[in-house]
């Protein structure tokens, strides 16, 4: 009876999954689109689904998007990765990769850039209202990517270390992974004030953004994104880069809080 | 004296029985799954009837909704089909589990045949030697009440005819009531003063053998 | 390399420890208590029990981040009656190490604990044993082996414990950094020297406990052979 049983699950579970293989390779034969993908830096998502649904209603091409923080997507790309085109929120990563010569070498563009912003709950109250001003009795916890693997954490750095204020803060700052921990960890009001782009806090109703930091307090935030030297649609990533500079693109990227 | 009369649903049928057992060997018999031991589980508390009394000698330990006595209270020795030997405990402490008199325990064991076996673990030993340590184990306790769930069963003829034997031995000894389960018929004559006829959760005949003495 | 600070491993091997030993005896004594008896919605409890083995450990950590936080039901009341707090501190290691690992101990004493014959726990009981006493001297005797592979497990699970860590505890350097989150931090900057340091020190944790735990029920298991 049992064995009856289990024999009947594989029985099922072969069958679905040769059915499933089967139509997979009948769409490839059907589809005769290109398929454009795109490592992006994970902060762009929301902005990119919005230009790909237009880019895709008016051009016969597919984009698909690997999401991740740039270090991640550099190493896969390392590793060889069928990648078309990158973007990258560090300009780091992407000079390492055109070292290493896997880039296009003029294929270099800056897509848009970002501000950092000081934040805090909706809730929460402090006396001061900028950068500068920031009164560490106040706070028991700040939350921060980490400078060492996420950009937003080593600009915020950079902005407190030129301000004199790296020292005395970074007792109380908490690493977090990537921004999205950092929002998570003022939207729950553990931690009493964040560090991130104003495009990510843009994106949350519990955010209060209290300052930007002046520009001149870091390195410019810049999304490089060049494609990729080993792309076999380059003909096809070039239009698509050369649309995501257009002002139609652009816009978008303004309305979800990034700055071009 | 053991009185009982208790009701329980079992899954295919209502177990109703009532009996007194005085200072008598009783056999319970009838085919498997007629209620012979949940009869003897509600005697020994492993579980509780759905209403009825039982008590044994002044002490009543079960009445519905007012009394059920935890087994560690009822005195009550049992020796289980697969004699239940804590496999972890040599001879010796599995016996000596229930009581520390040394003197008693070489005692029993020398009754019993057994005291050759004192350092040896159950899975080194013999099924008839188990059902001897079984027992031993169950008088050891000093019990007022000897249950024994077919404790026979799995034996060859020669070691049967000598736990037998066994068995008479120690009722004459103790003097307590016992009730022991059986599926064969030559066992129940040889063994009871009375044999109860069980089937489906009744007790429809009682059988007496021979007096009790 | 980076100057390699050591902190990491022994942050892990004592939040491990901590969480196994808690887990260790809340699992072994629920488990006793439900796996012999039937009771209305039992299941119930059970599948929260088995729940986070099945969650992604980032969404446990999500959850414990909104109970135990400074405005979370247990997070609050730890606060304000004895002033601790758990979020961002290695309180909080242990506590994503318990929730995370909790199944993989409480499934093997619940297997353990069905497997022997209850009838050998009944005979302590008719010859006047008290609960306490059978359970010390028979039932976790003989869920023993049973037991130990559930300590091993939940060592090693509490040992690789990521997700929900990095998110109750956050990374704080010598305090929350254990080296899953050391291994990841070093990944992600690029420093592969790093990563594969740690790596090789938690592999051969992981497989020398479980070498380990093999080796020794080998052994045992001929001991408490039980004829049916």
């Amino acid at each position: 009876m049992k064995k009856g049983t289990l024999i009947s699950y594989l029985i099922i579970f072969m069958s679905v999954f040769l059915i499933s293989c089967s139509s997979a390779t009948e769409q490839n034969d059907q589809d005769e689109d290109v398929l454009i993908t795109v490592s992006a830096a994970i902060s762009l998502t929301d902005a990119l689904e919005d230009i790909k649904q237009i880019y895709e209603n008016e051009n016969d091409v597919s984009i698909s998007f690997n999401l991740a923080g740039s270090g991640t997507l550099a190493q896969q790309i390392q590793q060889g990765a069928p990648t078309d085109l990158f973007i990258s929120a560090n300009e780091e990563w992407m000079d390492t990769l055109s070292e290493e010569d896997l880039m296009v070498e003029d294929s270099y563009e800056i897509l848009t850039k970002n501000k950092l912003v000081l934040i805090t709950h909706q809730a929460t109250d402090f006396s001061f209202d900028t950068f500068d001003t920031i009164n560490s009795e106040e706070i028991e916890q700040i939350a921060v990517g980490n400078p060492e693997t996420v950009p937003a954490g080593a600009y915020t750095k950079e902005a407190l270390e030129s301000m004199d204020l790296w020292d005395e803060l970074s007792e109380k700052v908490v690493y977090a992974k990537d921004v999205r921990q950092v929002l998570t960890y003022i939207e729950s009001q553990n931690a009493d004030i964040g560090f991130v782009y104003e495009s990510d806090a843009m994106s949350s109703d519990d955010i209060h953004i209290i300052d930007t930091a002046p520009s001149d307090s870091h390195e410019p935030i810049v999304y490089p994104m060049m494609i990729v030297k080993d792309s076999e649609h380059i003909e096809a990533t070039e239009d698509f880069a050369q649309f995501l500079t257009s002002k139609e693109a652009q816009e978008i990227f303004e309305n979800y809080g990034f700055s071009s | 004296m053991l009185f009982v009369d208790i009701e329980k649903q079992l899954p295919h049928f209502l177990l109703r029985a009532t009996l007194q057992v005085n200072n008598e060997i009783v056999v319970l018999s009838g085919p498997s799954g007629a209620g012979k031991s949940s009869i003897l589980n509600s005697i020994a508390g492993l579980t509780s009837p759905d209403s009825g009394t039982i008590s044994l000698n002044e002490t009543l330990l079960y009445e519905e909704n007012k009394t059920d006595l935890p087994i560690q209270k009822r005195h009550i020795g049992y020796v289980f089909q697969d004699y239940a030997l804590f496999p972890h405990m040599t001879v010796w402490k599995n016996i000596a589990y229930a009581i520390k008199d040394e003197s008693f325990i070489k005692q029993l064991l020398q009754e019993l045949g057994i005291n050759h076996l004192t350092d040896k673990y159950p899975h080194e030993i013999s099924g008839g030697e188990k059902q001897r340590v079984a027992l031993a184990r169950a008088i050891a306790a000093e019990p007022k009440l000897l249950l024994l769930d077919e404790p026979f069963s799995a034996l060859d003829d020669d070691t049967r005819t000598r736990s037998h034997e066994q068995l008479i031995h120690i009722h004459k000894r103790w003097r307590i009531p016992i009730i022991l389960v059986t599926h064969s018929k030559d066992e129940a004559r040889k063994l009871a003063h009375r044999v109860l006829h069980m089937k489906d959760g009744t007790i429809y005949r009682t059988e007496q053998i021979k007096e009790s003495s | 390399m980076s100057e390699l600070h050591l902190s990491p491993l022994w942050l892990s091997l004592k939040t491990a420890s901590i969480a196994t030993v808690i887990v260790f005896i809340i699992a072994v004594f629920l488990a006793r208590l439900l796996s012999r008896n039937d009771f209305f919605g039992k299941s119930v409890i059970e599948a929260i029990i088995m729940l986070p083995l099945v969650l992604p450990p980032t969404v446990v950590g999500f959850g414990l981040l909104y109970i135990f936080g400074k405005n979370g039901p247990i997070g609050k009341l730890l606060h304000e009656t004895f002033n601790v707090q758990i979020v961002f501190t290695w309180y909080a290691v242990i506590i994503a190490a318990i929730v995370v690992a909790f199944p993989l101990m409480y499934q093997s004493a619940s297997a353990a604990f069905q497997k022997y014959d209850i009838n050998v726990e009944n005979a302590a009981y008719t010859m006047g044993a008290s609960k306490w006493r059978v359970f010390w001297t028979i039932s976790f005797p003989l869920a023993w082996p049973g037991l130990l592979a559930g300590i091993v497990l939940t060592f090693a699970r509490a040992l690789g414990e990521f997700g929900a860590t990095l998110m109750l505890a956050g990374f704080i350097p010598n305090v929350t950094d254990t080296i899953p989150l050391a291994i990841y931090f070093a990944v992600e900057s690029g420093d592969t020297q790093l990563a594969t340091f740690w790596v090789a020190i938690i592999v051969s944790l992981g497989f020398f406990a479980i070498l380990w735990l093999n080796w020794w029920s080998r052994k045992n298991m001929m001991r408490y052979k039980q004829k049916k």
